[in-house]
């Protein structure tokens, strides 16, 4: 607390330091010369910074005041700069002390307009891309919402596909991304507040939710937490999440990170709030829980049976994940007993001419891998498909043969990477992708018996974990029994009668009881 | 923050620097898949190791085909079995790993001698594998039989394990059958026999080389362990069914001129001890079995339900008589209960119990035993009447 305090002071100097003292430079003056001064000064070389001084009938001054490139000039030439210049005031208008009064309700024909009484706020106002204009002996400033920055068109997010469900993705754009999710709840339930994060980059931050549903004791906390950060940028969600999530020592998120709508939608459908962020196609979605980490967002457009199915698949491959190479080690290094013999022989049979002892084996392999895959990540694409070529080549053909590795090894270490990419939400596999090391220590220092330990704690730590208040393994631990239908199976929709104990607040109710499809139900509606 | 780190680095060294690591990796192994045990006159036991040699069986280089063996015996001799273990361990590279091993081979004279004062060492190993398929080697000794390759198992140890599964016998416990007898009073042990043989019977087939393994019954053993002699293939059946073992058996009897076979499949059994007042022992000892009449070269049309009848009554018989004989060899030749009687008198009557088991063979012996055997045709057949009709 301390050093925070320290680092406010030194900006509160700053500010005081960069702006003369003479005149009260926060309220806008009468006299427009004096305004103009001050907004240069502010913005002193800032190359994109436009001041474009208009004469209406020769006398009043009027300044527009833009950043170039942020706002649509096209349109500000056209609704604003050309009837103001060639047909000036329209006759009979009043008095020219309120050419201002008359700006905003005649002439700009913009449709949002705000007035500001205060320097600092047009400053903000022409910052956030609005355009600025200020009247010669007027003391307020007009705001004119003209943005027209270049923004990335709405595609689908690649990393999270769905098969069949929408295909549409924030993008950069706050104010797209409120409106993809409006298209969606078309309720004025849906709230989108409003908080600015970041003494330098100015983020426009939301925080949506549905009124009604979400719990307010969540949504106070999550209030008092952004107020808390103290930034100076804002570049991404992440910058956020560090600041606000309940451990950040553990390596589980919690806090859901997700590019599609649909996905926040339907999380705020079930008490859940999202943070928006300008600038990232990612929102944040809490609280999460371990369970919402293998949830994929398809999973809600199939029917529930292959839904089911595929998620039991996806737990099975989780553990996979994190515990096949250390069982592998383990059961060849320390317990060969508990291996069938004819695989014991083949096992033994292709570690025979391999130099190393299993658990560096395996380190060796999982290296490789995860270096193939973050060189993936970051290899320009025409140079892709020849290193993905050559790493499978030199680790799974060239390796074995030369007998640094065995075949078994590189089928463990082979599955083990299908299996983390069997994980839908990337920054959970991520998790599982780190404790994987671990667990192949313990496995090579104590055989089964280590793996046992690392359960127990990595359980233990799970068990501890809380995000927002809601246990992180909720509702196995605490039980409940109610909301264990959409865990490892996902029921039917029309099963879906409640809401999660811990996400929702007031209103538990989702959907009325007896909608199951039957035909008997038919006859009788009829 | 900073102690915990502290704390957290002495904790994880000491996952590395513990330094009693039970770590051996797989190629440092010995993987040890049957022991051999023979006697040897003055100079104690001679164990012999089965041992395979992994490299042989590499997948990659066309697997074992090649005519050489992919095994290797090792032996010593030595006071007990641990004294040879580790002189055998002198002459091996690698360390010997008992995990793996399934099956144990007897000589016959090493079990005639009794195996009282050598088995501790199979139980107090924890590496050892209990599920273990034990054999007396019926007139021979135990490093012939595993001298010998099995063209069919790349790992010769399995072929006598899975001709006593496919026997329908207890396979891979039934070493711990035997230990478990040693323990109870009520049951004396009994292992299956296996004999050297060929594989092709009759005149003047087999070549010399070409042995096989081959289930012989069971072998008998007395309240020393020793071995006091052996049962054949159909009276270990019957045994096997009397304890409630069994699960498959095909029964064939004679009837007038033509011969019937049945295959059981669902087989059962009880055994209902009775003391009388003064002190005899009676058995009756209730079989029971379902299946199907597979061969009928016979003049009965099994579609009729009073030939059916007639037939499931003359199995009836003919077995009964077979087993009755079993359990009077039992008790006449070798007077060991290995049946079990004992132990279902201790359950089923316990206060008793504690009088008669001292001197229980001789009781058994005495003991008289009724067979009913109750066999169930479930079906004929997919066509009607016999071919000779």
């Amino acid at each position: 607390m301390k050093k925070i305090g320290k680092w406010e002071k030194i900006q509160k100097n700053k500010k005081i330091d960069s702006l003369p003292s003479h005149i009260n430079k926060d309220m806008l003056s009468s006299e427009i010369s004096t305004n103009e001064k001050v907004l240069k000064e502010s913005f002193q070389n800032c190359s994109d910074f436009v001041i474009r001084p208009i004469y209406i009938s020769g006398e009043t001054k009027i300044f527009v005041i833009y950043v170039d490139g942020l706002s649509d000039a096209k349109t500000l030439d056209e609704v604003f700069l050309k009837p103001m210049m060639f047909e000036g005031l329209p006759e009979g208008m009043g008095e020219v002390r309120q050419i201002g009064q008359i700006l905003k309700q005649h002439l700009v024909a913009i449709s949002q307009v705000t007035t500001v009484s205060k320097m600092s706020e047009l400053v903000d106002g022409v910052l956030k891309a609005n355009v600025g204009i200020i009247v010669d002996g007027e003391t307020d400033a007009l705001l004119a919402e003209l943005k027209g920055y270049e923004k990335r068109g709405i595609e689908e997010p690649s990393t999270e596909v769905v098969i069949r469900g929408p295909r549409d993705g924030f993008i950069e754009n706050l104010r797209t991304n409120t409106s993809l999710l409006r298209r969606r709840i078309r309720s004025t339930s849906l709230k989108t507040e409003p908080i600015t994060i970041g003494e330098f980059s100015q983020t426009d931050v939301i925080i949506a939710y549905i009124d009604g549903i979400v719990q307010d004791s969540i949504l106070d906390e999550v209030r008092t937490r952004l107020k808390r950060i103290q930034i100076d940028g804002v570049l991404e969600s992440e910058y956020i999440e560090e600041f606000i999530e309940d451990n950040p020592y553990s390596p589980f998120p919690q806090i859901q990170n997700t590019e599609r709508p649909d996905i926040v939608a339907s999380s705020l459908l079930e008490g859940k709030v999202a943070i928006l962020v300008d600038n990232t196609p990612f929102a944040l979605v809490l609280p999460m829980t371990f369970w919402s980490g293998f949830q994929a967002a398809g999973d809600y457009y199939e029917r529930f049976m292959y839904a089911t199915f595929i998620r039991i698949i996806r737990f099975i491959l989780l553990n996979v994940c994190i515990f096949f190479p250390s069982i592998y080690v383990a059961l060849t290094t320390y317990h060969p007993k508990l291996i069938p013999t004819s695989l014991l022989i083949s096992i033994a049979a292709s570690r025979e001419s391999v130099p190393f002892p299993a658990v560096i084996e395996v380190f060796l392999m999982e290296f490789m891998f995860d270096g193939l895959r973050e060189a993936g990540i970051r290899l320009p694409k025409p140079v892709g498909s020849a290193v993905s070529i050559v790493g499978a080549l030199v680790i799974g053909q060239a390796a074995v043969q030369a007998g640094i590795v065995s075949a078994p090894m590189v089928i463990v270490v082979a599955t083990t990477g299908i299996a983390s990419f069997g994980i839908p939400r990337y920054s959970f596999g991520n998790a599982f992708q780190m404790l994987r090391y671990v667990m192949l220590i313990l496995a090579g220092c104590l055989g089964f018996y280590g793996i046992v330990i690392g359960f127990i704690a990595l359980i233990i730590h799970l068990v501890n974990l809380r995000s927002y208040g809601v246990p992180y393994f909720s509702p196995v631990a605490p039980l409940i029994l109610r909301d264990l239908k959409d865990i490892v199976i996902r029921t039917p929709r029309w099963a879906f009668n409640y809401r999660r104990e811990f996400f929702a607040g007031r209103n538990k109710k989702r959907i009325p009881k007896g909608q199951k499809p039957s035909p008997k139900q038919g006859r009788n509606s009829k | 923050m900073n102690r915990r780190l502290i704390c957290f680095v002495i904790y994880s060294s000491l996952l590395f620097t513990s330094g009693c690591w039970d770590r051996v990796e797989i190629n440092n192994r010995a993987i040890w898949i049957a022991t051999g045990l023979d006697a040897i006159e003055k100079e104690g036991i001679q164990l012999t190791g089965q041992i395979l040699i992994p490299s042989s069986m590499n997948p990659q280089n066309g697997g074992g085909g090649n005519g050489e063996k992919n095994f290797f015996l090792i032996s010593a001799i030595g006071k007990n079995i641990t004294d040879a273990t580790q002189k055998i361990q002198m002459k091996l590279s690698r360390k010997a790993f008992y995990g793996q091993r399934r099956v144990l081979l007897l000589g016959e004279e090493f079990a005639k001698l009794g195996l009282k004062n050598q088995l501790d060492f199979t139980i107090k190993d924890p590496n050892a594998s209990l599920r273990t398929d034990a054999f007396v080697v019926k007139k021979g000794t135990a490093i012939d039989m595993l001298n010998l390759s099995y063209p069919l198992e790349n790992i010769p140890a399995e072929a006598p394990l899975k001709e006593h599964s496919q026997a329908g016998g207890m396979s891979d416990t039934s070493y711990l059958h035997f230990l478990k007898a040693v323990n109870s009073k009520g049951i004396r042990p009994s292992l299956p026999a296996i004999e050297i043989g060929n594989f092709q019977d009759g005149e003047g087939v087999g070549k010399k080389g070409e042995k096989s393994y081959q289930l012989t019954g069971s072998a008998v053993f007395d309240q020393d362990l020793k071995l006091c002699g052996y049962l054949n293939m159909e009276e270990y059946r019957d045994q096997l069914w009397i304890m409630e073992v069994l699960k498959k058996r095909s029964l064939t009897i004679l009837i007038e001129d033509g011969n019937v076979s049945l295959d059981l499949d669902k087989m059962g059994s009880k055994v209902i001890p009775e003391i009388s007042r003064n002190k005899n022992i009676k058995f009756t000892i209730v079989l029971t079995g379902e299946g199907a009449v597979i061969e009928n070269n016979t003049n009965l049309d099994l579609t009729q339900p009073k030939n059916l009848e007639f037939m499931q009554n003359e199995f009836n018989k003919q077995y009964k008589k077979q087993v009755a004989h079993t359990i009077t060899k039992v008790q006449t030749e070798y007077g060991t209960d290995i049946f079990g009687f004992g132990e279902v008198i201790h359950k089923q009557i316990p206060y008793q119990w504690r009088d008669l088991m001292n001197d229980w063979d001789k009781k058994f012996s005495d003991a008289d035993v009724t067979v009913k055997v109750n066999l169930t045709i479930r079906r004929v057949g997919m066509s009607g009447p016999s071919l000779r009709k």
